[in-house]
């Protein structure tokens, strides 16, 4: 028995499931660390650390849960320690560009006006998203955007039910009162520049 | 209590819902840095995401130069185009347009609105080296916090038996099992050994994902043959930092190499 285990080649191999995961869900994890307000020049870093945590939790992953599920709540940790990091660099160096200014990947076959177009839709998304809190953004993410129901983003965030209900409803209208916001401030820029 | 989402609201998350995604160049440049780290055995967050927080910071300040160069995005954009795309809005996008504008010119300069995602490898392996002495023991590698998974001792590797036929997923972890010997090897001072698991590499997989790591291996174990790197060695190492100076890999060719 000893024997033939030792037999078998020494082989370093990812464990199963890491390249898969990433296959099916990178484009999940890039797209909620920008939406989180990762900065784009930390993007790839942030990205491979939260699939070092899933690569070194797989075992813990319960196969009951969903992966996005899961994954998210990775993700909303590695975005704030990134965040954090972001502003207190911005405390000590000056005024620094935030983060609208953002490489967007084209993807093949588009032409560049859709290109433009698609990262209009997202620095306008992502400035209304900047206005919330941590944890409103963080439930209108999950709910709004990733579409996961109610209690997946309960458990996702680590919130019980009513929380993430009430949370929910917080969150809705603070993105209510940013559009708002910037409907009324852009009426004000009309009539400032006609 | 509102509890809906208004109309204006609701269709600037429906315009956004499918944005932000990656595109495949950057997929794959990440996921080769990703297998790379973990195959080095150096599967350490960044210094774990907290820690990793700072290390990050640090090395954004570069970053957000090099990100200035490569993707002007939002220098450019125009109210009007963000029109078309909330139609609706056209209002409020303006607005956003606008203050983007404003900080993006105040950021950089402006520049063409198209943003190259860092160029594509495919390099031409460096001269296969020569036999020579022993090698010095690897001093560059990175002590592995946490051993990713636990890559059997000494592998003395029976390298995979199984070619590009094998599916994808199978053949990312085959690439990676045959990199992470070639590194095992160097750790343990073999850097001949090493040479010649790349080169199997080379022959298994010329077209292979890993490509830039396994060069950039390459170009170490080139440098740590003999008791010190010598001309061969260091040309191919300034050839490879030229070619891929924000390789995650860089570092280690510069140290090893004495660059």
């Amino acid at each position: 028995m000893l024997v033939g285990r030792n037999k078998t080649p020494p082989q370093f191999a990812p464990p199963p499931g890491l390249p898969e995961i990433y296959a099916a869900h990178a484009d999940f994890v890039f797209r909620n660390l920008r939406r989180l307000g990762v900065h784009e020049s930390l993007i790839d870093d942030a990205v491979q650390d939260v699939f070092l945590v899933v690569h070194r939790r797989l075992g813990d992953f319960e196969a009951r849960a969903q992966v996005t599920t899961w994954l998210f709540g990775i993700v909303l940790r590695v975005a704030q320690s990134y965040r954090r990091s972001a502003m207190r660099r911005r405390a000590r160096l000056s005024d620094a560009p935030s983060a609208e200014v953002e490489q967007i990947p084209t993807t093949a076959a588009e032409s560049p006006v859709e290109t433009l177009e698609r990262r209009e839709a997202s620095a306008l998304l992502h400035r209304l998203l900047e206005e919330l809190d941590d944890d409103k953004r963080a439930m209108l993410v999950c709910v709004e955007l990733e579409q996961l129901t109610v209690p997946e983003a309960a458990e996702s965030l680590g919130l019980n039910l009513n929380t993430a209900y009430g949370r929910l409803r917080a969150a809705r209208a603070a993105f209510n009162e940013a559009v708002a916001r910037m409907q009324k401030q852009m009426q004000g820029t009309d009539r400032g520049t006609s | 209590m509102t509890t809906e989402l208004s109309p204006d609201a609701q269709s600037i998350l429906d315009a956004g819902r499918d944005q932000d995604g990656a595109g495949d160049l950057e997929k794959a440049r990440v996921r080769r840095a990703l297998f790379a780290k973990i195959a080095a055995g150096g599967a350490v967050l960044t210094a774990a995401s907290t820690a990793a927080a700072d290390g990050g910071a640090v090395a954004s300040e570069g970053a957000i130069a090099s990100s200035a160069a490569a993707a002007p995005v939002a220098a450019t954009i125009s109210a009007s185009t963000l029109a078309k795309v909330l139609v609706p809005l056209a209002i409020i996008a303006g607005a956003v347009g606008g203050a983007v504008v404003w900080r993006a010119q105040r950021a950089m300069a402006p520049a063409p609105i198209v943003a190259p995602v860092a160029p594509i490898v495919v390099p031409l392996p460096p001269p296969t080296p020569a036999p020579a002495a022993a090698a010095p023991a690897a001093p560059a590698l990175a002590p592995a916090v946490e051993p990713a998974p636990r890559p059997a001792r000494h592998a003395h590797v029976a390298a995979p038996a199984r070619v590009e036929t094998a599916a994808p997923a199978n053949r990312l972890a085959e690439e990676t099992a045959l990199l992470a010997s070639a590194n095992a090897e160097l750790r343990r001072g073999d850097a001949r050994r090493a040479l010649s698991l790349l080169d199997d590499y080379d022959h298994r997989y010329p077209s292979g994902v890993l490509r830039e790591e396994v060069l950039a291996t390459r170009v170490i174990a080139r440098c740590q043959l003999g008791p010190a790197p010598d001309k061969v060695a260091r040309r191919g190492a300034s050839a490879f930092l030229a070619r891929h100076p924000a390789s995650p890999l860089a570092p280690r060719v510069r140290s090893s190499c004495g660059e």
